[in-house]
């Protein structure tokens, strides 16, 4: 206790000694805050959008020959409630995957990568988060949704369509007959990355294009607890429903989707599919990311290091008269290394802890004040241009027991060359 | 009682002949519009010989862009094959469409793969679609559902509202304009739930042999367009057929390697 308190009045005492490594340690922790929080907080933005894209965190796909379709919708959800896995909600849904649909209007046209009918009631809580430039997703609820369409900004800003406007919905039918349907532009999300390409309607509405049954699915879309790791939830729904359905192999990657709906399995077979499995391409690039600043994180530490390294050696060489007091008061030699060691130690969180409030404090700055959206790739990773962040407590700790490690190390050395010293030498030798 | 009985009997035949009356008159016209459509069929289909021509087809965007491209086509209807080489533009040359029965592939000389296609795909981002090249068969994959007489410019034509029999066919709906001599002058594609999507008009066919083959056809996309002027301007699409041959050709000229041969060559 004593050696702790003595520690940190030295370290008070010196403070102005401490003081460049201190700033040092603060910046390069707040610097680590500010770009982990922002790669995490972009896959977070990500993935919102991803899963109303990809039916959801968690889509059970059924893979029906070349086609797609669940015959049994309501038999997977009744097993999915029963087993009482973490889910926000369940919705069926109708998607065209093949990208042959097109909207026109005006003598304008657009693809779209994808057609997805949705059960709007269902899948309320999902599109919360989506903004809308014009109309709502409310427009859809009910009956007053038949015949509606919500289309991106990107492909209004293309057809020069607007809420209320007639639009023609081109889409071949399932035996690949040219079909149409005239909608009305019920609500324009703003969504200008690949997210954009594509269209809400009505299951049934799609159905109709696409000449299947009116109540078809393809589909089922479940929205999963915050908190909660899709990839294990996944595979635990896909044993689940292995018991009592055919499942495909786990599915990890975008590859592995292709691969499965290419074989064109002749039984229907489902296919349990985690967000993180079809965004396998950008997660790779954001890990990328990820490595790159924890490189940057490396450099700045190893440059930290040197300088604490430097000042504790002259630290020692300054205190060596302290030090000689110090033994020749009976205090041992592991006693005198502990001494430097809970300085540096307290130099290290005690600077992490401000470094993490100003990354904190940068973050919401970079928040509230940077807009991307001139930008036409930062569709991708912002919502209405705006950047997001999130702070994972892990990865707040891993940092904080990361710094203070290479901290420890750098004070090692010059500690045990310290508590090293002969008393009567170092009382000899003191400045 | 036994007469009166017999009375209704002899009532009710006479009203059952007299009510199906008109539904046999009607019915006739639809074998009769049948055997139209099997004139039609056998008037621009070459089943006795190979066929081969120059295609230019000429895509003009409303508003003015307009981008060429210059064709071989081979085409054996006993067999429901052809086979389209690109030799215009430079960018595509070498490209080739090859359709044996059912399947349609697209080959691509710089990765030297055959890629499936569908016969609905636009036919080079043209308003042709890669199906205006088969034989016609509206007689195989369309019933006639009603017909007219109209005046179709200096021609009079029967229009005949055809609905698919099958599902092999890219539009559910057509319309076509017959003039007397059994040539189709234009037809109009309409999608399942009767959009208008194009309209295509033949103003002239050239005699090959004892069979016809447009000179040009012009196709307007009709949801593709751009008002101009006041005006409505469609996408258009004209297709030139020159030097038609009817020359016999050997059975390699429908193959895959055909098409590799073919690029081979050029390299």
């Amino acid at each position: 206790m004593t050696i702790m308190y003595l520690a940190l009045r030295n370290l008070f005492m010196r403070r102005k000694r401490y003081a460049l490594m201190a700033i040092a340690i603060l910046l390069g922790f707040s610097l680590i805050t500010v770009l982990s929080s922002m790669a995490f907080g972009t896959l977070e933005t990500i993935k919102t959008k991803a899963a109303r894209y990809f039916s959801g965190h968690i889509a059970v796909i059924g893979f029906d020959g070349p086609d797609f379709a669940i015959s049994n919708p309501d038999e997977i959800i009744e097993k999915l409630k029963k087993a009482r896995f973490p889910l926000k909600a369940i919705a069926k849904r109708s998607v065209y995957y093949d990208g042959g649909a097109r909207i026109f209007f005006s003598g304008n046209s657009i693809s779209q990568r994808r057609a997805i009918g949705i059960d709007f009631e269902a899948e309320r809580e999902l599109f919360k988060s989506l903004s809308f430039l014009e109309g709502s997703y409310d427009s859809m609820l009910g009956d007053n949704g038949r015949g509606g369409i919500l289309i991106s900004r990107v492909a209004a800003e293309i057809l020069g369509a607007r809420v209320g406007d007639d639009v023609i919905f081109y889409m071949p039918t399932k035996e690949g007959q040219h079909n149409t349907a005239i909608m009305i532009v019920r609500g324009i999300f703003n969504e200008t990355s690949i997210f954009g390409y594509t269209s809400y309607m009505r299951i049934d509405d799609l159905n109709m294009l696409h000449n299947k049954k009116e109540d078809a699915v393809t589909d089922i879309a479940l929205h999963i607890k915050e908190g909660v790791n899709f990839e294990r939830l996944a595979e635990r729904i896909r044993v689940t429903l292995g018991k009592s359905f055919t499942v495909s192999p786990r599915i990890n990657t975008n590859q592995d989707f292709s691969n499965i709906s290419a074989s064109h399995p002749t039984i229907e077979t489902l296919g349990v599919i985690p967000v993180d499995a079809q965004l396998s391409e950008i997660r790779d690039v954001l890990n990328a990311f990820l490595i790159g600043t924890y490189f940057i994180l490396a450099i700045f530490i190893v440059i930290v290091m040197i300088g604490i390294l430097n000042t504790y050696r002259v630290l020692v060489h300054e205190r060596t008269r302290e030090i000689g007091t110090m033994r020749a008061m009976g205090m041992q030699k592991s006693q005198v290394k502990l001494l430097f060691l809970i300085e540096a130690a307290a130099l290290s969180l005690i600077s992490s802890f401000f470094g993490f409030l100003l990354g904190v404090i940068s973050l919401n700055v970079i928040v509230k004040f940077v807009d991307l959206s001139a930008l036409f790739f930062a569709g991708l990773f912002t919502e209405n241009g705006k950047l997001s962040f999130f702070i994972d407590p892990k990865m707040v700790l891993y940092n904080t027991i990361f710094m203070l490690f290479a901290v420890l190390l750098a004070a090692w050395g010059p500690a045990t060359k310290a508590s090293n010293l002969p008393p009567v030498q170092a009382l000899g030798k003191g400045i | 009682m036994y007469n009166r009985e017999k009375k209704i009997s002899l009532l009710l035949t006479f009203a059952i002949i007299f009510l199906s009356f008109p539904l046999l008159v009607f019915a006739t016209p639809n074998s009769e519009h049948m055997n139209l459509l099997r004139k039609v069929d056998y008037l621009v289909n070459f089943t006795e010989h190979d066929l081969s021509a120059e295609y230019t087809i000429q895509r003009r965007d409303p508003g003015g862009a307009v981008s060429t491209t210059v064709a071989t086509m081979f085409r054996r209807d006993r067999t429901d094959q052809f086979l389209i080489l690109i030799l215009e533009p430079l960018s595509d040359r070498g490209k080739g469409y090859l359709k044996q029965g059912d399947n349609l592939w697209l080959y691509d000389p710089v990765s030297r793969s055959f890629t499936f296609t569908s016969a609905r795909e636009r036919f080079q981002n043209s308003s042709a679609r890669n199906s205006d090249f088969n034989r016609s068969s509206y007689s195989e994959d369309y019933t006639v559902v009603s017909a007219r007489s109209e005046r179709l410019g200096t021609f009079n034509c029967t229009v005949l509202d055809l609905q698919a029999v099958n599902t092999r066919v890219s539009f559910p709906r057509v319309r076509l304009w017959v003039c007397e001599n059994n040539l189709v002058r234009q037809i109009q594609d309409f999608s399942l739930s009767g959009q208008l999507m194009r309209t295509t008009a033949i103003p002239t066919y050239q005699r090959v042999g004892d069979k016809w083959l447009p000179v040009t056809m012009v196709i307007l996309d009709h949801l593709v367009f751009q008002n101009i002027g006041g005006r409505r301007e469609y996408e258009r699409t004209t297709i030139t057929i020159r030097d038609p041959s009817l020359q016999t050709l050997p059975n390699s000229v429908y193959t895959k390697e055909y098409l590799e041969r073919v690029n081979e060559r050029r390299r």
